[in-house]
C-alpha cells in the first residue's frame, strides 16, 4: 500500500502532493496549471510520434508517417481534450501571466531545438564540419532533439513526469549509443512505454469519471 | 473621556461576510488565479454538491463579484465561470483587512 502511494506521488499530478487538503494561492494555481495536462493525450500522441519516427528509421516503407503524426498532433490533442476529457474534468482559461509565462518556455524551446536540429541536419546530412566527431551520436542527439519538448511542457506546467519521460528517452538512447540495440528499437522501446502510459491514463480517465448533466442550477438548492 | 469603552467602542472588523463564507472563499480563490473555469471544474476542486456550488454561485453573482456565461460546446452545454473586476477587488480588500486583523493578533501574542 505504501509503495502504491510513492508511486501515485512519483508520476501521478494529482497525488497529495500535487493537491494539500489547504492549498495556498500558488498552489492552487499550480494544482489548475497541472490540471490541463494531466489526462495523458500529450503523452499518447507523444508516444505514437516516436513510434512512426522509429518506423522511419528502420524502414523506407512508411517513411513520412512521422510527419503525418507531427501536423495532425495538435488537432487530434485539441479534439480528444474537447470531446474526452473536458466534459468529465472540466475546462479552465489559465491566467495571463501564465499564458505568457507558456508561450515563452515554448518559444525559447523551439529555438533550442532549432539549434540542435541545424547541428544533427550538418551531422546526418550536410558535410559540416563536426560531421567526423558526431556522426556516431546521431541516436543521442535525436534523443535530445525529442526530449526538449517534454521538458519544455514539465518546466512550462510544473509536471515532473514529464522529465521522467525525456530521462526514460534519454536512457534507451543512450543503450543505443553503448550498441546494445539500433536506434530505432530505443526510439520503438520509448515511444511504445510513453504512449501507452499516456493512452491508459487517458482510458482510466474516460472510464472512471461518465460524463453526467453538471450544469449549474439557478434556483439554487 | 476618551478612553472611555462606552464612548469609543472597538469597531468591528471589516470583513465582507459574502467572501468570508468558507465555501463561498474556496470557489473565489479557484477563480482568483486563473482567468475562467466552467463549472465542472469548480465542482471537481472543491468537492461541492452540485445543489451547494450552484446556490453559492448564485449568491456570488447577485453580489456583483462573478459572471456565467452558458455556452454550448459541441452539443453539451458549458457554464463559464470568471471574476468580475469588483470579485477580484473584493478578495484583494479582504485580504488585507484579514492580513490588518491577524497581524495585530500576532503583535500582541509576544507582550
Amino acid at each position: 500500500m505504501q509503495t502504491e502511494l510513492h508511486y501515485y506521488s512519483f508520476m501521478d499530478d494529482t497525488a497529495p502532493h500535487a493537491a494539500p487538503a489547504r492549498p495556498t494561492l500558488a498552489q492552487l494555481e499550480h494544482r489548475a496549471l497541472r490540471s490541463t495536462v494531466t489526462d495523458g493525450a500529450a503523452e499518447l500522441l507523444l508516444g505514437m510520434f516516436l513510434i512512426a519516427f522509429a518506423i522511419h528509421t528502420m524502414t523506407d516503407s512508411y517513411s513520412y508517417l512521422y510527419i503525418v503524426v507531427f501536423v495532425l498532433a495538435v488537432p487530434i490533442w485539441k479534439k480528444l481534450r474537447r470531446d474526452y476529457v473536458e466534459p468529465r474534468v472540466g475546462a479552465i482559461r489559465l491566467g495571463d501571466t501564465r499564458i505568457a509565462r507558456i508561450r515563452f518556455t515554448k518559444r525559447f524551446a523551439v529555438i533550442v531545438a532549432c539549434l540542435l536540429l541545424l547541428i544533427v541536419l550538418g551531422t546526418v546530412v550536410f558535410d559540416a564540419p563536426w560531421r567526423e566527431l558526431l556522426h556516431n551520436q546521431k541516436a543521442m542527439l535525436l534523443a535530445i532533439l525529442f526530449s526538449i519538448p517534454m521538458v519544455a511542457a514539465g518546466l512550462a506546467f510544473r509536471s515532473p513526469r514529464f522529465f521522467v519521460h525525456a530521462g526514460g528517452l534519454l536512457a534507451s538512447s543512450g543503450l543505443s549509443v553503448a550498441g546494445l540495440f539500433p536506434l530505432g528499437v530505443a526510439l520503438m522501446i520509448s515511444g511504445a512505454l510513453i504512449g501507452a502510459w499516456g493512452g491508459i491514463r487517458l482510458i482510466l480517465l474516460i472510464w472512471q469519471h461518465p460524463v453526467g448533466v453538471m450544469e449549474i442550477d439557478t434556483h439554487g438548492e | 473621556m476618551a478612553n472611555d469603552p462606552a464612548e469609543n467602542p472597538v469597531q468591528a472588523p471589516d470583513i465582507n461576510k459574502v467572501v468570508h463564507e468558507p465555501a463561498r472563499l474556496v470557489i473565489l480563490s479557484q477563480l482568483y488565479v486563473i482567468s475562467e473555469a466552467d463549472f465542472l471544474f469548480i465542482k471537481r476542486q472543491t468537492g461541492l454538491t452540485q445543489g451547494n456550488l450552484s446556490s453559492h454561485l448564485t449568491k456570488l453573482e447577485s453580489a456583483g463579484y462573478m459572471e456565467m456565461e452558458k455556452k454550448f460546446v459541441g452539443k453539451r452545454p458549458r457554464t463559464v465561470l470568471r471574476l468580475t473586476v469588483s470579485g477580484r477587488r473584493a478578495i484583494d480588500e479582504y485580504t488585507a483587512n484579514m492580513q490588518h486583523l491577524l497581524n495585530g493578533i500576532n503583535h500582541n501574542k509576544g507582550e
